[in-house]
C-alpha cells in the first residue's frame, strides 16, 4: 500500500478543519480506491476534524459560519464514503429521534448534535424545529428509537421538554427511552427537575452521553 | 438611601429618558455579552456583590437564555422583572409581545438598542464574503436565519439616527425578510424605574436570597 493509512486519516481531519470541502471529497475517494476502511476513516478522519473544528469553536477561533463550512465538508466527504460501509456497522446502530422542541425554531445547535451523533455511528431521525410533544413520541415508537433528544435555544420553550417526558410517564413507556435535552438555557439540574436521562452542554458532550447511555440500556 | 438600577445597554437610552421619583444610581452593561450567558452571569453576580449599601436593586434584565438563573442577591432585595427576554419591555407589556410573537413566529426583532450588536450580522457577511466567497457566504446566511419571516423594528422614542434605521432594512433585505416596524411603548420601562412592581410582572428577591428559573414560570408548579 503506498498511502500510511493514518497519514491519509490526519489529512482527511486536516481538510474538515479547513473546510476544503473539494480536498475532502479526493481523499475520500482515495480510501475507497486503496479499499481502507471506510468506517475508520469516518471516525478518524471526518469525525475527528469535527471535534477539532468544535473545538477552535470553543476556543472562539472558529464562529459559526466556519463550524458549518466545516461540516459541509464533512457532509461531502461522508457522501463518499457511506456506500462503502460493511453491512454489519449498519446493523448495530442505535436510533435517535431529535428535533427543536415545539414553539422554537432556531436550529443550529440541533444540527451539529445531528452531525457529531451520526458521524459517531448512530441512526438519525431528525424532525427539524417547531416538534409538537407527541411527535417526538410517536417517531420513537414508530422506528424503536433508544433516544430521544430534544432541543431548545428559548427559556420560553423549556417547559415543552417536560411536557414529552410526562408524555412518556403517562403512556408507561419512559423506561423503554433515554431522553437526552440541551440548548443554551438547558442546566443540569432542569434535567434533573423535569426527570431527563441526561443533559448535555455541547455536541461532543452529546456524544459522549448518548453512547454511555446506549451502553448502560445494552 | 439611593436606588441602584443594574441594566443592559440595550434599553440604556429608553431607560435614561424616564424622569425619576427617586434618588437613582444606573450601572449598564454591555450589550456584548449577551450572547455568552456564562460571562454574563459572571459580570452580573460581580456587579451585585459590588453593590451594597442601597436601598434597593432593580436589575433590569430577565431571564435572558438562563443568564440571570441562580444569581445571589448581596445585602439588598432584588426586583426584577418577569420577562424571558427585553422585547416585552420594550413593546410594553406581556400581552403587547405575545400578540406579535403569535402573529409570526419567525420575527428577528430590532430596536436602535439591539442595532448596537445586530448591526454585526452585516460586517460578519462582510468578512465571510471576503475570506470564503460570495456563494458560500449566502449559504452560511440561509443556514443560520432561515427560520426568520419578517424583520420586526420597535421604535422606542431614542434617537435612531438615518444610518441605524438603514442598517436595520439593510439587514432586513440581506435576509430576505420583510420589514415592518411598530410603535415601542414606555410603561414597563416606567415600572422598572418607579414600580409600582406588582408581583404579575416583578419578582422580589430577598437580601442574600437565589434568582430561580421558577420564578419566570418555569417548570414552577414541580
Amino acid at each position: 500500500m503506498s498511502v500510511n493509512k493514518e497519514e491519509l486519516f490526519k489529512k482527511i481531519s486536516n481538510a474538515v478543519v479547513e473546510m476544503e470541502e473539494d480536498e475532502v471529497v479526493s481523499l475520500a475517494n482515495e480510501v475507497v480506491a486503496q479499499q481502507i476502511d471506510a468506517y475508520e476513516a469516518i471516525e478518524q478522519g471526518l469525525s475527528d476534524g469535527m471535534d477539532k473544528a468544535g473545538q477552535l469553536f470553543e476556543d472562539e477561533e472558529y464562529f459559526i459560519p466556519e463550524l458549518l463550512l466545516c461540516s459541509d465538508a464533512m457532509y461531502a466527504g461522508l457522501d463518499v464514503l457511506k456506500p462503502h460501509l460493511k453491512i454489519n456497522e449498519h446493523a448495530e446502530k442505535h436510533k435517535v429521534v431529535i428535533g427543536v422542541v415545539e414553539g422554537d425554531t432556531h436550529d443550529i445547535g440541533k444540527n451539529l448534535v445531528k452531525i457529531m451523533l451520526e458521524t459517531s455511528g448512530f441512526e438519525i431521525f431528525d424532525l427539524g424545529r417547531d416538534i409538537p410533544p407527541a411527535q417526538f413520541v410517536e417517531k420513537a415508537k414508530e422506528v424503536g428509537a433508544k433516544i430521544i433528544a430534544l432541543a431548545t435555544l428559548m427559556t420560553t420553550t423549556m417547559e415543552a421538554m417536560d411536557e414529552v417526558v410526562q408524555l412518556l410517564k403517562k403512556e408507561n413507556i419512559k423506561n423503554q427511552y433515554k431522553v437526552i435535552i440541551g440548548g443554551g438555557p438547558i442546566s443540569q439540574s432542569f434535567a434533573d427537575k423535569i426527570g431527563a436521562d441526561g443533559y448535555a452542554v455541547n455536541a461532543a458532550d452529546a456524544v459522549k452521553l448518548a453512547k454511555r447511555l446506549v451502553e448502560v440500556a445494552a | 438611601m439611593t436606588v441602584k438600577i443594574i441594566a443592559c445597554e440595550v434599553m440604556k437610552e429608553e431607560l435614561l429618558a424616564i424622569k425619576v421619583d427617586e434618588q437613582i444610581e444606573y450601572e449598564f452593561i454591555s450589550m456584548g455579552l449577551h450572547l455568552y450567558p456564562k460571562k454574563l452571569h459572571k459580570e452580573l453576580q460581580s456587579i451585585i456583590n459590588k453593590s451594597v449599601g442601597y436601598s434597593k436593586i432593580i436589575l433590569a434584565f430577565g431571564l435572558c437564555g438562563g443568564t440571570t438563573r441562580d444569581l445571589k442577591a448581596a445585602d439588598s432585595t432584588i426586583i426584577l422583572p418577569r420577562v424571558h427576554d427585553c422585547l416585552p419591555i420594550l413593546l410594553g407589556s406581556k400581552t403587547r409581545y405575545e400578540h406579535f410573537s403569535q402573529q409570526e413566529k419567525g420575527t428577528f426583532y430590532l430596536s436602535c438598542g439591539w442595532m448596537i450588536t445586530e448591526k454585526n450580522i452585516l460586517s460578519e457577511h462582510q468578512r465571510v464574503c471576503g475570506k470564503y466567497g460570495e456563494k458560500k457566504a449566502q449559504k452560511i446566511l440561509a443556514r443560520m436565519y432561515d427560520s426568520y419571516k419578517k424583520v420586526l423594528f420597535i421604535h422606542t422614542n431614542c434617537t435612531e439616527d438615518d444610518a441605524t434605521i438603514e442598517q436595520s432594512q439593510e439587514i432586513a433585505k440581506l435576509l430576505n425578510l420583510t420589514y415592518e416596524s411598530v410603535q415601542g411603548e414606555n410603561t414597563y420601562l416606567h415600572k422598572i424605574v418607579n414600580g409600582p412592581w406588582n408581583d404579575e410582572e416583578f419578582a422580589q428577591i430577598p437580601p442574600f436570597g437565589i434568582i430561580e428559573e421558577e420564578l419566570f414560570g418555569v417548570c414552577a408548579t414541580k
